[in-house]
């Protein structure tokens, strides 16, 4: 198990310096005048922070594009112009201390917040370069072009055959070939189709917590969505399938951009290539991972990510 | 902190058992009152009543006897045209004692200076009438009477008589009530004076009838001339005085084929109808309603076989019906059915309704209860039986101990013994509280006096005793079937509805309102709900019956076209209005009414020949729109399920924009009405109508009115049920379904709805538990008429409503009394039964999402 | 015996009143005594039993205490034959019936105590039959009644359905007859039985309603309807049709002059029953409200119901039949 763990930090850092070759130079120029304490009491007192993109950035293509984006929840404000941009086929995190906003904002790019009342927002969000947040658009269609993973599987009360090919039958496909081949494909893409093929018409209900997980993916995947957003995927599951998750995560980047929720500062460093850092609702730095754990350009960023707080 | 936990647990032990053994009890107890209504009845011996008969002369025959309700006397009348007063049997060794040997005459009456030639004594009347060969009748009464005497004034060796006993005192029967009083029985005889009827012919047959405005009399002379005298008396409450007017009528006897005269004439209790009977079995029966002019009615054969000739022919009580017995033990019974296709003169048909079998040997006596509709018959070879006619049933059998035949049969007024002579008096203890009750008799059709075929009905009771009761639980369980079948029809779709659209769609500040509200609905007292039906719907509803009709399909069509029409609007007006939808769909539906309003009245026109109501009557119009009310929901379920899955309708006009989608819809509209209307037509016109089964003739309180009301009523806890179901699943799986795409339908109908099945599957037996129970809204508001037909607009009368309403009437532990409990019985049955496979099935939706 | 002059008062009140209200009803013969109250009555009462005459006791019952106010009476009217059952076991002292008891009742009462019940007659009421004030039928004869209401149709009557049977055109010509009455339990449904239906069945389709006033109201509020009840609850929505013991006979009115001749066809006695044990005399506050029933007072109470008082004659009867 030690050894497991160790080999998953040697992968995690391998990635990291392939996806930060050559930028290194350019972050060192930065000042490091800022104390930790100044951003998060500016933060704290509800000011705008500006927020420190790294360079590394700029040259990614954006999934989602996030600007200026602020919610609030009645009268509180969660979200503080938070701008950002998802890369396309990589793994993003966002990391930060409990109630610093991270769900909220990962909710808020399918418009999962729609549905809780009181909700208001302000700013934009763009997907593939089209508004997310503009009062023509579908919500369902929307949702359709994510796929969603949450803290706790959730699986239907239903076959787990049924479970995968929902997304089609509620897209109205009802070609019994067509659902076959996606069934297979989704929990193949989910490394499940070898425990799950035999036993396809039974109740979904009945896998172990980190198999209905895996199932949540494949159902979210199924639809072939653009983005995947995860809440927090391995939270509720134990060491082996929080392992198995992860190189499941690892298979899936490329073909699919990815934004993860994690608490876990040492799952975002092994399994993302650019991480976020979000405290009190605002964003505070965002990077290429290897540099946000390694030689973060704030303080407050150093500050967390060893531990100092959080 | 243990103690109160090991309390906790012990009360909670007892209260579950205490339920267990409350219920049991209750079943118990309604199994204990109903028992009796099926026990076997049973017919003590035969025994003689003493030395009566030394009194009586060796050849005198007893003509008639009758004991009186307290059973301490006997008066009989005898050959030697006398009458007789007897000590009776209690007085006579049955009983809790007897001090004198039984049998000596008390008294004796001869009011006739000659024999008479005819008589008859009609079973509940007190009085007997006798016909003379001058051509006189006269009438006899014979009353019991009962002094009651202080211990004082009376003797002391009398004093010495213990509570209870009955003894010999003064020429009449004395039994001691208490310390201080004596009951005296005897019975007196008042004759009147002989009315002259024929002009010096014998009186051959002779009957009387006591109608409400008078007697009615009859007689047949030795010319074969029927007369009829009715005195129809008014009494002036101011001067006192007694008007009385007598009508008298005749006709010639003359059958087809003459034989001589009829041994028998008897008059019905009506006074408007009398049968003549020759002993060959031929029978006239003559209408004498209009005395000014008699006709004969019908000629009827009354003989069961060729072989036999006729022994007995009485009445039973309330002479309607008229027992035969032959001379090969073979009885019938007849009665008068209306029969307006038939020709006879009145309009009846006389019919043989029951066959009572065949007995060991001829019948010799015919004696009918005074109460019910049974009869005790005595044959050739000393067997008695008790039938009650009714339901056909061989009550008890009896043999008398010497074998002789009994040749006059008695039951006295109670119904508890009997007396015979068969040469001497011969008494028996009768035992049969319920003759009318059977199962049988219960649950299946029977003919009833004056119906023209065996029927399901429910009459129980009425003022007199000469009434038939009618006790077919059938209707009333058809009923209670019908209440819940329509209230449900209502309750159940708008509940279940109302609750999914609360737990998924509505906003928590609205649904806080909403909620409470719907549970308010429930502290609605059913009587209000029932006055409400009964004086302010049923009047309103009559009056717009089609734009009802009409209302059924415009609702749903508007809310659905606006529905589309919104989907037109820019995204931006609908996306701002989000939080108003539900207002919006309040305003749908007031369109849809209005529509109906105007669509109403031309759907009259069109389908219902202009008047909804002279249609329902089935004898006007072409049956297609009633077919189109079952057709239509029909084939818009059709094509919702077809045009969903049919890709090439889909092909049709592609396109998810809203102006394909309005005109996708508007087409399957089209072809569903078009469809239904198409197969509402070709049933039409292959005879089929609706009209008489699901559809007939409107009555203002009827079970459109009940069920909607009842919906009502039942709405709040079904709906109160499966909200709490539906609000119970988690989050999370609606959250799943909708970041994947679905819509809040997709998702109410395809996750929330299945997995929250067995708290819906409660939801609707609780509410069928009270619709089943429900007893003031039926009592009010369905008309209460125990009708067997599953129209819509008519009414029905449940077994809850019967119980209320006939319990507080009901003679304690008579059949009556024993037959409703059977029907709570029932109630509790059929509840009992469906509450169990509604858990069941409960139990295995269940089993599907318990790993939630 | 100060009590006379306010007494006196009160009964003219009493009496002037129910001249001026009953409009067109009998007066009550002078020569029936007024009511004298005593000593020592004092209770509570419960009267079980007709519908029909439920506003008489229940105004008996307050003439009587204004005479007694400590006298407690309860009024209980579901039917005349709730009265026997309660009787019986005790739960009413008084049983009021529109019908006499039945030979099945009178017997069971006759188990349980011994002797017979016993019964005053309290006032004359006149059956009427009503349609809705719109409707113009002019006479029904109990033959006709016979067919309207029965199933079996006992006096040889022909099944009338429609308005149209009975003779009436334009518009009722087709219109079906909708049909009112009571339940079994109330004794105007077994007079009526008795004394219209030839003792046959009603039709399934006869409507029960649970009161006197049920029906009326009823007939009141559906057009084509028709009912029976007591005179004494008709209203100004419905007509009582003059009633024919025979078909070519005269119709007569159910109007106050009509009542006492004996030629309207459908006029009975309203009884009240007791329990009185021969020999013995009635307790005071049975005695006494029956003496008030039979009194001057109580017959001007029946007057005001719509009622037709006793006459004198039948006052003696009664209240010799009791010992009062």
């Amino acid at each position: 198990m030690a050894t497991a763990h160790a080999n998953m930090l040697s992968n995690g850092r391998g990635m990291m310096s392939d996806a930060a070759t050559g930028k290194t130079s350019a972050d060192a120029a930065v000042p490091a005048s800022r104390s930790a304490a100044d951003s998060l009491a500016a933060a704290a007192r509800g000011e705008r922070v500006a927020t420190e993109t790294h360079l590394a950035l700029a040259a990614e293509e954006a999934a989602v594009e996030i600007d200026d984006f602020c919610l609030w929840y009645g009268a509180s404000q969660a979200l503080y112009d938070v701008s950002m941009v998802i890369p396309r086929g990589k793994v993003t995190a966002l990391i930060g201390p409990s109630g610093c906003g991270k769900s909220t904002l990962l909710r808020s790019v399918n418009r999962l917040n729609d549905l809780v009342e009181g909700v208001r927002i302000s700013g934009d969000m763009k997907l593939s370069g089209a508004s997310i947040y503009d009062s023509s658009i579908d919500v369902i269609e929307l949702r359709k072009r994510m796929g969603m993973v949450f803290q706790k599987p959730n699986p239907f009360p239903m076959s787990i055959y049924e479970n995968v090919v929902y997304p089609l039958r509620i897209d109205g496909e009802r070609d019994r070939r067509v659902l076959d081949e996606v069934c297979e494909r989704s929990l193949r893409g989910a490394a499940l189709w070898d425990e799950a093929k035999d036993r396809l018409t039974t109740s979904a209900l009945g896998l172990s917590g980190g198999q209905q997980q895996r199932l949540c993916i494949a159902r979210a995947i199924a639809a072939d969505p653009e983005v995947l957003l995860m809440d927090e995927p391995c939270s509720a599951l134990d060491p082996i399938a929080t392992g198995r998750i992860e190189d499941l995560i690892e298979e899936l980047k490329g073909e699919y951009t990815i934004l993860i929720v994690t608490h876990n500062m040492q799952q975002a460093s092994r399994t993302s290539d650019f991480t976020a850092f979000m405290y009190l609702g605002s964003l505070i730095e965002y990077g290429g991972t290897y540099e946000m754990f390694s030689r973060p350009h704030l303080k407050a960023t150093e500050a967390y990510v060893s531990g100092r707080f959080g | 902190m243990r103690f109160f936990d090991s309390l906790a647990r012990n009360l909670i032990r007892v209260g579950g058992i205490g339920t267990i053994v409350a219920v049991s009890t209750v079943f118990v107890f309604l199994v204990w009152v109903v028992a009796p209504l099926f026990r076997s009845a049973g017919l003590g011996e035969l025994r003689p009543i003493g030395t009566a008969a030394t009194q009586l002369a060796a050849d005198e025959r007893v003509i008639a006897a009758s004991e009186d309700d307290t059973l301490t006397t006997v008066w009989a009348y005898t050959s030697s045209a006398r009458f007789v007063v007897l000590p009776g049997g209690a007085s006579s060794g049955r009983g809790a004692s007897s001090g004198q040997p039984g049998g000596e005459l008390l008294g004796e009456f001869r009011p006739f200076p000659t024999a008479p030639t005819a008589y008859a004594f009609p079973v509940r009347s007190t009085q007997a009438v006798f016909g003379f060969a001058d051509g006189t009748t006269r009438l006899v009464r014979a009353a019991a009477s009962t002094e009651y005497r202080n211990a004082a004034s009376m003797p002391r060796n009398v004093m010495q008589r213990s509570v209870g006993e009955t003894f010999i005192f003064e020429g009449r029967v004395a039994r001691r009530v208490s310390a201080d009083q004596f009951e005296l029985h005897t019975v007196q005889f008042v004759a009147d004076e002989p009315i002259q009827v024929s002009e010096g012919a014998a009186i051959v047959a002779v009957d009387a009838s006591e109608t409400p405005t008078g007697p009615v009399e009859a007689s047949v002379d030795a010319d074969g001339i029927l007369r009829v005298t009715r005195l129809t008396k008014s009494r002036n409450l101011l001067t006192g005085m007694e008007r009385v007017e007598t009508e008298t009528g005749q006709i010639a006897l003359r059958p087809s084929h003459s034989r001589g005269l009829p041994r028998w004439l008897l008059l019905h209790g009506g006074g408007n109808s009398a049968i003549a009977v020759w002993e060959d079995g031929r029978a006239v029966r003559v209408d004498v309603s209009d005395l000014e002019s008699l006709k004969v009615a019908e000629e009827v054969d009354l003989s069961a076989d060729a072989a036999a000739h006729l022994t007995q022919v009485a009445w039973l009580n309330g002479k309607n019906t008229l027992i035969v017995g032959d001379s090969n033990g073979n009885v019938k019974a007849w009665f008068r059915v209306p029969a307006p296709s038939m020709s006879t003169a009145d309009g009846m048909h006389f019919l043989p309704a029951h066959n009572l079998g065949r007995g060991p040997a001829s019948v010799t006596a015919l004696g009918s209860s005074a109460r019910t509709r049974s009869m005790a018959v005595g044959y050739g070879d000393g067997t008695l039986r008790l039938f009650n006619i009714t339901s056909g049933n061989l009550l008890a059998e009896g043999r008398n101990a010497s074998s002789r035949p009994l040749s006059i049969v008695s039951l006295a007024p109670n119904d508890d013994s009997l007396v015979a002579w068969d040469g001497e008096f011969v008494i028996a203890a009768v035992d049969a509280p319920h003759p009318e009750a059977s199962l049988g008799a219960l649950l299946r059709p029977v003919w009833y006096e004056g119906y023209r075929s065996p029927e399901h009905s429910w009459q129980s009771s009425s003022g007199t005793d000469e009434f038939e009761p009618k006790l077919g639980l059938w209707p009333l369980v058809f009923g209670t079937i019908k209440a819940t079948f329509y209230s449900m029809l209502f309750g159940v779709p708008i509940a279940l509805m109302a609750a999914i659209y609360t737990s998924e769609f509505l906003r928590p500040e609205v649904k806080s309102v909403v909620k409470p509200a719907i549970e308010l609905m429930a502290s609605l007292p059913s009587v209000v709900l029932g006055f409400l039906a009964a004086l302010v719907f049923a009047p309103v509803v009559e009056g717009i019956v089609p734009q009802i009709l009409a209302a059924l399909v415009t609702v749903p069509f508007v809310l659905l076209l606006c529905a589309h029409l919104w989907q037109l609007f820019p995204q931006g007006l609908r996306s701002g209005m989000q939080g108003r939808r539900f207002v919006l769909s309040g305003v749908a539906i007031v369109l849809g009414l209005g529509a109906a309003m105007v669509v109403g009245p031309l759907l009259e026109r069109w389908l219902f020949i202009g008047d909804v109501k002279l249609w329902l009557d089935g004898k006007a119009g072409e049956a297609t729109g009633g077919w189109l009310l079952l057709t239509l929901p029909a084939s818009v379920l059709a094509s919702v399920v077809i045009g969903g899955r049919a890709e090439r309708f889909e092909r049709l006009l592609p396109g998810a924009t809203g102006v394909q989608a309005l005109l996708r819809f508007l087409l399957l509209s089209l072809v569903s009405v078009a469809a239904a209307l198409l197969v509402a037509e070709g049933l039409s016109l292959a005879g089929l109508d609706l009209r008489g089964s699901l559809l007939g003739t409107y009555i203002q309180r009827n079970a459109l009115i009940v069920g909607f009301v009842m919906g009502f009523a039942v709405v709040p806890i079904i709906y109160t049920i499966a909200e709490d179901a539906l609000s119970s699943i988690p989050e999370n799986l609606r959250a799943g379904s909708l970041a994947l795409g679905a819509t809040p339908w997709q998702t109410a109908v395809r996750i929330v709805v299945p997995t929250a099945m067995s708290g819906l599957f409660s939801a609707i037996m609780v509410g069928l538990g009270r619709a089943v129970g429900e007893t003031m809204v039926v009592l009010m508001a369905a008309g209460n008429t125990p009708v067997l037909q599953w129209n819509v607009f008519n009414g029905f009368r449940t077994l809850s409503a019967n119980i209320a309403v006939e319990l507080p009437e009901a003679v304690r532990n008579s059949t009556h009394y024993r037959t409703l409990f059977l029907a709570a019985l029932t109630l509790f049955v059929m509840t009992f039964f469906l509450n169990t496979a509604a858990e069941l099935i409960r139990i295995r939706f269940r089993k599907r999402a318990y790993q939630l | 015996m100060k009590h006379f002059p306010s007494l006196f008062v009160a009964a003219a009140t009493v009496a002037l009143l129910s001249a001026q209200g009953a409009g067109a009803q009998m007066s009550v013969d002078p020569s029936i005594e007024s009511y004298t109250p005593v000593q020592g009555v004092s209770g509570t009462l419960k009267s079980m039993g007709s519908d029909t005459m439920n506003n008489l006791m229940t105004l008996w019952a307050e003439g009587f205490k204004k005479f007694y106010p400590n006298v407690k009476i309860e009024i209980e009217g579901k039917g005349s034959s709730t009265a026997p059952p309660a009787l019986v076991a005790g739960t009413a002292q008084f049983g009021p019936m529109s019908r006499e008891m039945k030979d099945a009742e009178r017997s069971d009462f006759k188990n349980e105590f011994g002797y017979n019940p016993s019964k005053i007659a309290t006032s004359i009421d006149l059956l009427a039959v009503y349609v809705n004030k719109d409707n113009p039928v002019k006479r029904l004869s109990l033959k006709d009644i016979d067919g309207i209401f029965s199933k079996t149709r006992n006096s040889g009557a022909k099944s009338i359905d429609t308005w149209g049977d009975l003779g009436l055109d334009g518009e009722w010509t087709s219109k079906p007859i909708s049909l009112y009455g009571r339940n079994s339990a109330s004794g105007t449904y077994g007079y009526i039985k008795e004394n219209a239906l030839g003792k046959g069945d009603f039709r399934d389709t006869v409507k029960e309603q649970p009161g006197s006033s049920a029906v009326v109201q009823a007939v009141a509020s559906d057009k084509y309807a028709i009912g029976y009840s007591g005179v004494g609850y008709k209203t100004a929505d419905v007509r009582a049709v003059p009633l024919s013991k025979t078909p070519s006979g005269k119709a007569i009115e159910a109007a106050p002059e009509n009542a006492y001749t004996g030629d309207y066809p459908l006029s009975r006695f309203l009884y009240i029953y007791v329990n009185a044990k021969p020999g013995t005399a009635l307790d005071p506050l049975r005695r006494e409200f029956l003496r008030f029933v039979l009194s001057k007072q109580g017959q001007e109470v029946a007057v005001q119901d719509g009622y037709f008082p006793l006459t004198p004659a039948l006052v003696q009867e009664n209240k010799k039949a009791l010992g009062l």
